[in-house]
């Protein structure tokens, strides 16, 4: 059985991990349609708790949704781009699960910031006030401004749009992409004080996002908690430069991998870097996948590998939203050759599948002869010992009786290309 | 309106089998608020009983793979304390 909702031809070379043009398209409707429920959720939430909200934070609500839809109907697809920026996700994650009263009225406002991207990206007018009760007006996929009077205004032009804080300590003018900015404001376009900007890693369309406060989970998770990189901590030139040779060691190894990277991927979220002798980390939040959250490797090679495997991680999160691959409420751990410890056969099928995109990674880096020879010598070693392991793991998930049927189906898809790069590789060597 | 199938969360019960859940993928924020189909619903309820199940987080490189669910949390939105505000400007 084949999920109605993932096209038929689609669904095997999604287990398989390779990439096509049908199957990126296919997750970014599944990215699309999750997003859509977690705001009707909030709107639900929102009606429902009425009561508790104060008159004010009612009325910015609703005016931040008013500006929202009215966007929407200048330009969808920009209004499409900024819901579905990763971001959004968990910040609508956190205000879903914020205890009622204050807490979910402080994360209600930022509809307003998401609101107000949206216009600016849709080349919709803004103006009158908006609340930002946190003093910093965070804009997804744009930047942030700092506001220390909690409040801004807003005016528009001919392609540009302006932010000021009310007390004047904060501004900014931003141009419509693709729009030049009108008379007066082409100075100050995309600049201001207090206001900081996102930046666009070399050769696309991804953010290094570096600023959004929904970029990580919060710190006090405890074990395995992240940290966020300080743009003094990660320079924006050793991560464009690394960034550049990353993509171009991908391309030449596998260009549709590359060219999927570069699709599924919105943001690479710069994390902290590793203490003295630790492994470096990368993480991605089930709420926003498309995001990368990575330590910045020490060479192009650990870059390509680490946004391999992310994007993986992201495309398994936005599939299993659509078609749940696990039954819940499974209590078994399994032992995997990848973890010193016994792991639910969810996560077991989130490493696997990573780990299965990274097997096929280093069979064509040891098999081709675009990769450099210390790469390839590496990839032959690694390919070897999570062959194995990745084989164990799919062979745990298809004993258990934890998977759905479409789960099922998934990981026999999984261990279909899993046999043939063994096949193939013993052919080839 | 465009259906999905959408799996509803309960031991022994299979995605195949789940509510039909309008397709969302191309409904417009207007429509969106006022949709009241049983199955969305269901599934927002669902969702709204479920919440800090969005928090998951997939952790890897050390503990490769990991599912390291996270505690409901209160996420001040105002991280970015004027202390932590980046020096520079992009």
């Amino acid at each position: 059985m084949t999920p109605a909702a993932v096209p038929a031809e689609v669904f095997p070379a999604l287990a398989g991990t390779r990439p096509t043009p049908r199957g990126t398209e296919a997750l970014r409707a599944a990215v699309h349609a999750r997003r859509m429920l977690l705001l009707k959720s909030l709107l639900v939430r929102s009606d429902r708790q009425h009561h508790l909200l104060g008159p004010a934070a009612r009325r910015h609500f609703e005016q931040a949704w008013a500006l929202l839809v009215a966007a929407e109907r200048t330009d969808p697809a920009a209004v499409r781009d900024v819901l579905d920026y990763p971001t959004t996700g968990a910040w609508l994650a956190v205000a879903l699960a914020a205890p009622p009263g204050v807490a979910f009225e402080r994360q209600s406002a930022h509809l307003g910031g998401v609101a107000v991207a949206a216009a600016v990206r849709a080349g919709h007018a803004v103006d009158g006030t908006l609340v930002v009760p946190t003093g910093l007006l965070v804009l997804p996929g744009l930047g942030v401004l700092h506001c220390p009077s909690g409040r801004v205004r807003l005016s528009s032009g001919p392609g540009w749009s302006r932010i000021a804080d009310d007390t004047g300590h904060g501004e900014v003018v931003l141009a419509r992409p693709a729009v030049r900015p009108g008379p007066g404001a082409s100075r100050r376009a995309g600049g201001g004080r207090g206001w900081f900007a996102l930046r666009t890693l070399p050769g696309g369309t991804i953010r290094l996002d570096d600023l959004d406060p929904y970029r990580l989970p919060s710190p006090d998770t405890g074990r395995g908690a992240l940290r966020a990189a300080d743009r003094s901590d990660a320079p924006w030139g050793t991560w464009a430069r690394r960034w550049r040779q990353a993509f171009e060691l991908l391309t030449a190894v596998d260009g549709q991998r590359a060219a999927e990277t570069a699709a599924v991927l919105r943001a690479v979220v710069p994390l902290a870097a590793p203490g003295a002798g630790a492994t470096p980390v990368g993480a991605t939040l089930r709420a926003a996948p498309g995001a990368a959250l990575i330590q910045l490797p020490g060479t192009a090679r650990e870059l390509a590998e680490s946004l391999v495997h992310e994007t993986h991680h992201t495309k398994l999160a936005a599939l299993d939203e659509l078609v749940p691959l696990c039954r819940p409420g499974g209590g078994a751990v399994h032992r995997v050759g990848w973890r010193p410890d016994p792991r639910p056969a969810s996560a077991v099928l989130q490493g696997a599948y990573a780990h299965l995109a990274l097997t096929d990674l280093w069979w064509r880096v040891r098999t081709g002869a675009a990769a450099a020879p210390a790469w390839r010598r590496r990839a032959g070693e690694r390919f070897e010992a999570y062959r194995a392991e990745v084989g164990q793991a799919l062979s745990l998930l298809l004993e258990s009786d934890e998977l759905t049927t479409a789960g099922r189906e998934f990981v026999q898809g999984m261990e279909r290309h899993h046999a043939g790069l063994g096949v193939t590789a013993q052919n080839v060597l | 309106m465009a259906e999905q199938r959408r799996g509803v969360a309960t031991p022994g019960r299979d995605a195949g089998r789940a509510a039909r859940l309008p397709d969302l993928t191309h409904v417009d924020l207007r429509t969106l608020r006022v949709l009241d189909d049983p199955a969305l619903t269901a599934e927002v309820e669902r969702v709204l009983r479920n919440a800090a199940e969005c928090q998951e987080v997939w952790h890897s490189g050390e503990g490769e793979g990991e599912l390291q669910p996270s505690v409901v949390r209160t996420f001040s939105a105002g991280l970015a304390e004027a202390g932590r505000l980046p020096d520079e400007r992009g």
